[in-house]
């Protein structure tokens, strides 16, 4: 019976991840909400992703990882960038939150921001340096450096509805 | 943690990520399609992207549609009646009309160009992190699109197709440096090439470049496509705003400002067939 009931809510937390990142990977390709600011957009599916890494481990991190990988794969224009960079932010996230970090909110923020950045940064480079476009110092400045904190931002809500979903999930 | 990595379950999950990667490079080496998991999870994705864009279109037009409130409101009373029973056949009709004009406005350019086929689409994702403003498309291989189709909409070019999928395509704007096309002005025949640069992008602009150093085109000139190859001729790729001089060499280059509002993009128009049709390179120099 108790198995059960762990099963069940297994398939729950999983449909709910499941429902947030559709809704995050809606937010972030449609204009259903204007989440500009200025130069920085979110790629709200990076906080989202080390929210999950915090509260259900490495293996949540790495499934999850390669989903959102695959669906930026299919709106942007690379060869599975986004796939092998959102796998490994996933395992590396969620190893360190499981292995090495405790599981509070500044342990999420440091990896939201570490994620952030080594998301932003590698994709500058991959993407502007390397094919050797003229004004890369200014856009990393202007763009996406902003990006990249702006995103950070995100884990905020995302580990407060985590955090709350957790509880729930021990109350009942 | 050593354990995680000698589980079964994660030898599993490598066996399973390298095949997906596998397939992936595979789709790309074949060139101008997406990789199929992307193609799955995009023909998953894409409705709820429609739905999440026609909403916000919709509040955007709400908004515009609250300036002329005042008549509107004297006008809805009296109508208010014949509305109540005409519902169900208005809403038909509305529908047919939005698609008329829509088809309206590309009429004459089919008129100029017998041999084009058209496919409309319309616009439903963005990728928000690329400066170059690509997008993706409700169109796909099943609707006859192929990669490097022109995309266009009734005000001029806005760029070509670079990967196909079943039900979406990825649109790529005349705006990025991964597209050279040949353009030249209307008015001097004067030829360059057309393509972007990252700070131009910016503004949502894109330029003329490797003009002559003895070429006579002004400010406010229409540049077209000069055709053979990826886009046909006679395209508006836009308007002349500044002529320059290049800073490696003593070419000039000219920044143009699109024709078409790549701000504002909803419904374009894919051109499936022209006369002539080629897959020119469209990698950028």
């Amino acid at each position: 019976m108790q198995k059960g009931k762990r099963r069940n809510n297994d398939y729950t937390q999983i449909i709910v991840i499941g429902l947030l990142a559709l809704l995050a990977f809606l937010l972030q390709t449609t204009s259903l909400l204007p989440l500009r600011i200025g130069n920085a957009n979110p790629v709200l599916l990076l906080p989202l992703l080390v929210a999950v890494c915090c509260f259900y481990g490495e293996w949540y991190g790495l499934i999850l990882g390669l989903i959102l990988g695959i669906a930026e794969d299919g709106v942007a224009n690379s060869i599975c960038f986004h796939t092998i960079l959102f796998l490994l932010l996933g395992l590396i996230c969620g190893a360190l939150s499981s292995y090495v970090l405790n599981k509070n909110l500044s342990a999420s923020v440091f990896l939201s921001f570490g994620a952030s950045l080594v998301y932003f940064v590698i994709k500058w480079l991959w993407f502007f340096v390397l094919k050797g476009y003229a004004g890369v110092g200014v856009y990393f400045l202007n763009t996406i450096l902003p990006s990249a904190l702006y995103t950070a931002l995100w884990i905020f809500p995302f580990y407060a509805f985590f955090r709350w979903l957790s509880r729930r999930r021990r109350g009942a | 943690m050593r354990f995680f990595f000698r589980s079964k379950q994660f030898k599993v999950s490598v066996i399973v990520i390298s095949v997906i990667l596998v397939l992936a490079l595979a789709t790309r080496l074949i060139g101008g399609m997406i990789s199929p998991q992307a193609n799955l999870l995009g023909a998953i994705a894409a409705p709820f992207q429609r739905a999440a864009t026609s909403i916000s279109n919709f509040f955007k037009d709400f908004g515009t549609k609250l300036q002329g409130a005042d008549e509107l409101m004297l006008e809805n009373a009296s109508l208010q009646e014949e509305v109540n029973r005409l519902t169900s056949d208005l809403l038909g009709y509305q529908e047919a009309l939005e698609q008329n004009e829509f088809f309206k406005e590309y009429l004459e350019i089919k008129e100029s160009n017998q041999d084009f086929q058209f496919e409309p689409a319309m616009l439903i994702s963005r990728d928000s992190e690329d400066p170059f403003g690509s997008f993706l498309i409700n169109k796909g291989s099943r609707n006859g699109v192929a990669a490097y189709d022109p995309v266009i909409t009734s005000e001029g070019l806005v760029g070509y197709i670079t990967e196909v999928g079943l039900t979406y395509s990825k649109v790529t704007t005349i705006l990025s440096p991964e597209l050279s096309a040949g353009g030249f002005d209307r008015r001097t025949q004067d030829a360059g090439v057309v393509s972007g640069t990252l700070e131009l992008a910016k503004e949502k602009k894109t330029r003329l470049y490797n003009l002559a150093r003895t070429c006579s085109v002004s400010v406010g000139d229409y540049v077209v496509t000069s055709g053979g190859g990826v886009f046909p001729e006679g395209l508006l790729i836009g308007t002349v705003e500044t002529i320059e001089q290049e800073a490696y060499n003593s070419s000039l280059f000219a920044t143009i400002a699109p024709a078409a509002d790549l701000n504002d993009l909803r419904d374009v128009m894919v051109i499936t067939y022209f006369s002539g049709q080629g897959t020119a390179d469209t990698s950028g120099e």
